[in-house]
This record gives structure tokens, sequence and C-alpha cells, in this order.
């Protein structure tokens, strides 16, 4: 429709457009010299270092030459991706990354839109500011110092004797099972997922919180009169105020899918569940930051970063399909 | 996604300082050190968090010993190797460097000539007299397509050893086991035979951790399997695990640990704890190093004055076998010399020449114990240390920086009367040592898909041992090594064993 309604420009309006945008472009001058430094910093911090993403075309060591002479030398191509894509542990590692990633997804990211309802719903103020305090100190917490308390907590005793975790034995009691939190199976995702749930779940509420703190209190007091309870302005006033930022929440998680993050899977790793919870980022970490191979693991993240790039965008597609904004 | 962006840029970054660091090292000719007032970098390992500092009386007593300054660069044992990798990204090289483990970049490096080649230079006993006595096993053990790049740490090649509690067998009424069978027969009592004589079960045999390798690979050399590899009935080389030795030892493991002499959670037990269960009375045994005898007895003394720690060395198959013990490769790293930082041969020559006197008596006692009549006293020809703590943080890892390619310095006397006991293991090790025939040779399959290969062989291990597999599964995760590229490095192994004119 824009296109069928646009009007042929005479040469004198074009001139007078320019005009006027060049007029618009002095008159804010100063702006756009505040502008500069933010957008220099991106050129040379996150542009211009993307060059480095070449070596994952290239055999390359630590101390092989980059620059220079050595720069037409070890090229080699897609090789490092082919050999990556084809290597046995690839769907070992795709597998674990997706079970760790979706887990967290199902499960964790519901959990802090649910908790910034409840306490969006709390009345008192100062218990509310009180709890809502508390919930954050966990995010503060060391993921090594989680580490040890989880395996204090669900160690398995050394002999019959002797007695495990106090989780372990609480399981034990009441079940009597033997709980192997940290041997193999599936029993590795559940400690990683419980663990975040803990440390982040507090944290993740902010932005809701944020996005609730915007909601207009004179919808409120119309359902109020309309007779609507507690429940009926959660559905449909709450809810419906914040599924712009919980869409574009999700959509940027999607972007993060095959993060992992490998701190906390390296604190949890073990020879029982290696074969579970070795990811993309544990193998790059070993293979990279320990081996020296950059070049190999350079092509891995590039990998990570294309289907991040279709993952976020599939999300943004559906997101407008469903009727909702979107982020781009 | 912002996260996955900052890793490419990171990553980026430290290509672009590299080529930038690269760039200027290029063809340079030029002597990199005063030689009137030489002042040389050293990086090396720290094992505690208060090294000694530059300024230190210790660390100048040195420097006028050696005729150099030292500038220590101290980096935390737990992340030496990534700190390695990342000075070799920035090419920013100390004049010496500790190499800790031979990663594929260190090799990759050796290769394309970043290290001083020593191969024919130590051997020059008038320039070095110390240096020309390194051992040609070990340089060969840390050689890279058959050149030494390095100047190695020399550690006790016998060096493998059992802890026991000796007041445990003497109430039991038991000797020091000699063989496999009287070893199983110890583990059993110390399990179900009350050896603390508290009336109660409640000890077991021996501390397993999740560094289950250490007592295995002791194991299963004790059995008769070779170290790491073996030549097999064919005259080609195999990984040990493929012998059925090997196999015979997990099923001695499998039937201690299904009858409780071994701890239930060794899957998940720390090996930082590993001596926690003997100290406090748990357990009675550890297969490990000899020397970790001496830490257990120093520390079980002040818990439980009536325990009595014991050291030996092995236990052989049969009463009529002979012994074979489990060596170690002779060294903990070795130190590079980089083309970067050291540029002439003039400049090198400076360099061993410090390195040379560093194993001078004096020398070594500086680094050891720090200076004579402060730090330490000599009684009886055995160095007594002060263990005043503001002394001894100003020697504090400076024994990192020791070769002891000549072991010329003091020994100290232990209160411990099993520490002697350690030397006399030692020595009857070294007699009976299995040599790990590929140790030198690299494998280009293994340095690419190493860590994997390793971690299938380890779990497979474990999970046979505690149960979670069968003898089926754990034969089907053999295979699965061989097809992921266990295949390749056994084809690499013996193609470099082939042309290596030392073993023909």
């Amino acid at each position: 429709m824009a296109k069928a309604q646009k009007v042929k420009l005479s040469p004198e309006e074009k001139a007078e457009i320019s005009r006027k945008r060049k007029a618009q472009l002095f008159r804010d001058r100063w702006v756009y010299l505040l502008l500069l430094p933010g957008f220099l910093y991106f050129i040379i911090f996150k542009i211009v270092p993307m060059w480095g993403i070449l070596i994952a075309f290239k055999d390359y060591y630590p101390t092989s030459h980059f620059f220079g002479s050595g720069f037409t030398k070890n090229w080699i191509g897609l090789d490092n991706f082919i050999n990556f894509l084809t290597d046995s542990s690839f769907w070992q590692l795709l597998r674990n990354t997706l079970i760790i990633s979706g887990m967290n997804i199902l499960f964790f990211f519901p959990l802090p839109i649910i908790l910034a309802l409840l306490l969006n719903e709390m009345k008192v103020q100062w218990y509310k500011k009180a709890a809502q305090t508390l919930v954050y100190v966990p995010h503060f917490v060391s993921m090594v110092v989680i580490a040890s308390i989880t395996f204090m907590l669900v160690k398995t005793p050394s002999s019959a004797t002797q007695s495990g975790g106090a989780l372990y034995e609480i399981v034990k009691k009441l079940t009597g099972k033997e709980m192997q939190a940290l041997g193999g199976g599936w029993a590795i995702y559940w400690v990683l997922l419980i663990q975040n749930v803990w440390k982040e779940t507090g944290w993740g509420t902010i932005i809701f919180l944020a996005a609730l703190a915007g909601v207009d209190v004179e919808q409120y007091e119309a359902a109020i009169v309309d007779g609507a309870n507690r429940f009926q302005q959660l559905i449909y006033i709450t809810l419906p105020a914040i599924t712009g930022t919980i869409v574009t929440m999700f959509i940027l998680r999607m972007g993060s899918v095959l993060d992992t993050g490998f701190e906390q899977i390296i604190l949890m790793q073990n020879t029982l569940n290696r074969q579970n919870s070795e990811t993309f980022d544990t193998y790059v970490y070993q293979y990279g930051r320990v081996e020296g191979n950059y070049g190999y693991t350079t092509a891995i993240s590039l990998f990570k970063s294309i289907i991040s790039i279709i993952c976020i965008q599939t999300a943004n597609r559906l997101a407008k399909k469903a009727g909702q904004a979107g982020l781009f | 996604m912002t996260q996955t962006w900052k890793k490419v840029a990171a990553v980026s970054v430290s290509a672009v300082m590299l080529a930038g660091a690269l760039a200027s090292c290029d063809g340079s000719a030029v002597s990199s050190i005063d030689h009137e007032n030489p002042v040389l970098t050293v990086q090396t390992k720290a094992f505690n968090a208060d090294s000694a500092a530059n300024d230190s009386p210790v660390v100048q007593a040195l420097n006028e010993y050696l005729g150099a300054t030292l500038q220590f660069s101290w980096v935390p044992n737990t992340s030496y190797d990534e700190k390695v990798t990342t000075a070799m990204a920035a090419g920013e090289y100390p004049h010496i460097m500790l190499v800790g483990a031979r990663s594929s970049s260190v090799i990759q490096a050796s290769r394309d000539d970043t290290f001083w080649d020593l191969t024919d230079v130590l051997t020059d006993s008038a320039k070095y007299p110390n240096l020309a006595q390194t051992n040609p096993v070990v340089n060969h053990n840390i050689s890279i397509d058959g050149q030494v790049y390095g100047l190695y740490r020399s550690r006790e090649l016998g060096r493998a050893g059992v802890t026991i509690r000796k007041d445990w067998l003497d109430n039991l009424g038991l000797e020091i086991p000699t063989t496999i069978d009287e070893f199983s027969n110890v583990l059993k009592q110390f399990t179900e035979g009350d050896p603390d004589g508290n009336g109660v079960k409640d000890t077991y045999g021996m501390i397993v951790t999740d560094y289950l390798d250490g007592p295995l690979n002791n194991l299963a050399i004790w059995m008769g399997a070779p170290n790491g590899w073996g030549l097999d009935e064919n005259g080609e080389l195999k990984p040990a695990f493929m012998f059925q030795e090997f196999k015979d030892t997990l099923k001695l493991m499998k039937e201690w640990y299904d009858a409780g002499y071994i701890n239930a959670d060794m899957a998940t037990y720390s090996s930082d704890k590993w001596n926690e269960q003997f100290l406090t009375g748990q357990a009675g045994v550890i297969i490990d190093v000899a020397d970790r005898a001496r830490r257990v007895a120093s520390n079980i003394a002040e818990l439980n004055p009536n325990a009595v720690v014991d050291v030996f060395g092995y236990v052989k198959k049969d009463a009529d076998t002979d012994p074979r013990t489990l060596p170690t490769t002779g060294y903990d790293g070795y130190f590079v010399f980089p083309k970067a930082s050291v540029a002439t041969e003039e400049d090198l020559d400076l360099v061993l020449t410090v390195m040379d006197k560093a194993n001078d008596a004096e020398a070594e006692n500086l680094m050891n114990y720090g200076i004579e009549g402060i730090h330490y006293t000599v009684e009886d020809g055995f160095a007594v240390k002060n263990t005043d703590d503001a002394l001894v943080k100003e020697y504090n890892d400076l024994n990192q920086f020791a070769t002891n390619i000549v072991a010329n310095g003091l020994t100290t006397k232990y209160a411990v009367p099993v520490a002697e006991k350690i030397d006399q293991v030692y020595a009857e090790n070294k007699n009976w040592v299995v040599a790990n025939p590929v140790e030198p040779y690299i494998s280009e399959t293994y340095s690419t898909k190493g860590p994997q290969l390793d971690a299938i062989m380890a779990e497979a291990n474990t999970k046979f041992i505690v149960g979670q597999i069968s003898e089926a599964d754990w034969d089907a995760q053999v295979e699965r090594w061989l097809s992921q590229g266990g295949q390749g490095v056994i084809d690499d192994y013996n193609e470099a064993y082939k042309d290596d004119d030392s073993v023909q």
C-alpha cells in the first residue's frame, strides 16, 4: 500500500528534504557527538576483533602466526567444522547440551515469573522488600561454594558403617532408597537444574518486577469495580501486561540455547557422569583453554553462534506470528 | 547471544595481541639479555598462596650465588597448564618457563622452533658439569621428534609405594604383605577383623579416590600388565588395558569393592581428601607414592599417638615371580628457554650457566631451606628447618625452580621413623621398574583426541569396578575406544616405535 501511494518528488522538493535533513544533523550535532564514543566502542571492541573468527578456518595453535608471514599459511577451509560435526562425540555433546538447556527452559524459565507475580501480590511493603532482598542473595554465592555444599548434602557413605550427606540420609530414611545424585544417568541433570533454580530464580525476578511496576493501576481499580477477584485480575490484567517482557526474555533465552557454561558442570563432573555432562562449553574449555587447540575450538564456538542466530530468528518469527511484538 | 559474541571477541583479541607480539620478534639476532647485569624472568608453579618475593633475602642470596637477578612469576599449580597456553598465545615469554604437561600446543610450539633445542647442548660437560649429568632415559622421555627442548626437573623414578597401618597389622598378627594374595587378605582382615580392636566393625581396607588410575596402574603392574603400553605376542604395541593381566586386575578390584574392602564412594571421593579416612582410623591402606607415608605419619601422630604408619614398595603376583614396580616418568615438567626472550646462543649459554649453577649444593640448599643460620641449621649433616612462618615465607616455592639434576644439597632429618624407610623403598623400587615404551612418542591422533579417549577408559574402568557395567560392556567400551581414534593412536605409536633407533 505504501508503495502505491508514493508520490514522485520534483528535484526542488528533493533538494528541500535534503536541506532539511542537513539542518537537522547540524541542529543535533552535539547529540551525535555524544553518540560517538559508544559507536567507536562497538566498532573497536566488538566489530574489529571479529577478524579473529578467521582462525576457525585455519589449523591454528597459540604459536602460529596470524598476520604477517603466517597469514597465508595453514588455511584449511571448513575442515575444522567437518571434523567437529563428524566427530563421534558431536551427537553426545549436542544431546547433553540440549537436555541441560531444555530442562532449564522448561522448568527454570517460568519460575522467576511465578515468583515475581507472587511478590507483586504482597501488600505488606516491608515484608515484600525483605523477601525481595533475600531471594537475590543466592545469586552472589560463588558456584564453587554451591558445588561443595551440594557435595556435602548428597555425598554417599564410604563404607556401610558410615553415614552419607544430610540429604542422602533423609531420602534413605523416607524412601529406603540410596540416592546416587553424583552417579551416572539423569541424576546430574537434576542436580544442575536444582542448583540453577536455587541460585538464579530470585535474581531473575528483577526484570519481571520492573515490568509489573509499570502496569496501570487504574485497570485494577476498574476491574475491582467490575467485580473481578484477585485471581481474575492476575489472569486478565497482570499477565497480559507483562506478556511482552516474557516473550522478549524467551527469545533472548533461545539465543543461548547451546550455552551451558562450563564452570558449574566441570565442578560437578566425575567419571560416572561425564558421559551425560560433557557439553559444547566444557569440550571447548578442555580443547581450547587447556590444550591450546584454538582453531578447532573457535570453529565450535562459531558453529554455536550460528545456531544461536537461527534459534533467535525462529523464536522471533514465531512470536510475531502469534501476534506478539517480537524482538526486532 | 551476547555471551557468544563475547567469547568470539575474546578469542579474537588474543589473536590480535599475538600477531603483534610475533611481528616484533621476527628475525632478530640481537642479544636480549644484558650480560653485565643479567636479569632473568622465571615462570614456574606455586603451591603456596605466599610464594617467596623477589626481594626476599633468600632470593637475593640466590641471585648473588648464581650471578643473575631472578624475577619469579608464580602461577598456581591448579591452573598452570592454562597459563602456559595463554603465555604462548600472547607471545610474552619469560626467559625460563616451566612446561607442566606436554599439551598439543606445547608440542606444536616445539616443532615451530619456539624453544631452544638442547639436544646437543646439554652434553657439554666442560661448560655445564651438572647439566651434562641429565639422565638419557629421562631426556628420551621428554624428547619431541627425538629432540630435547628443555631441562627437566628430576624426580624419583621408583616413587610408588603403599602406606599402611602397621599397628593394625600387628593387632591382627599379620606381616607386611609380599604377594597379591597376602595383600588381599590384609584388606579383608582390615575390613572384617576389627583391626582397631574396638569391638565394632567400623573399618575398611583401602581408600581409592576419583584418581583411580593411581592405584589401578600400580596393581596392574604388580599383576604383570605392561606400564601404559606393551608389546603383544605379535610384537605390536597395544595399550595396557588390552592385556589380560589388566582385566584380571579390574576383576580383582571389583571383588574387593563388592566385598566392601574399598570405599563405596570411590568414584566421587576427591583425591584431595585421600588421607582423611586414613587419619581418622577408618581405613588402613593407600596405594600411591611412598612419600605419602611421611605426610600421613606426621599428621596422624596428633590425632592418634598409638597409630604406627609403615610403607612398602610393591607386592609380587606370586611368591616365585620377580617384583615389578610402576616408575614415574622421572621428571615433573621441564624448563624451556623461548627464543623470543633468549635471543642468541650467547644468551642461552648465560641462562644455562645459571641453571647449571643452580644444581650446586649451595644453590640447592638456598632453594630448599633458605639461608643457613637463619632459616635452618645443620645437625649431624642434616638440615633442620626453622618452622617460623615468616621465615618459611622467604623461600616458599623456590624449590619449584630447582631441577635437582644432581642432588648435591643437604637432606632433612624427619621426626617420623617411616621417613628413612621411604628412601629404602625408592632404592629398591628402582631395580624393578617397568618402563613405558611410548613415553617419548607423539601421536597426532592422541594430541587431538587424547582427553576424550582417556575419558572413555577412565569411565569404563570405574563403572566396571562399581558394578554399573558388565564385562561385556567393558569390552564394548574398548571397541569404542578403538573406533573413536584409539586405533589411530595404536598405529601412530607403532610407527614411531619402528622408526626409533634406540629400541632396535
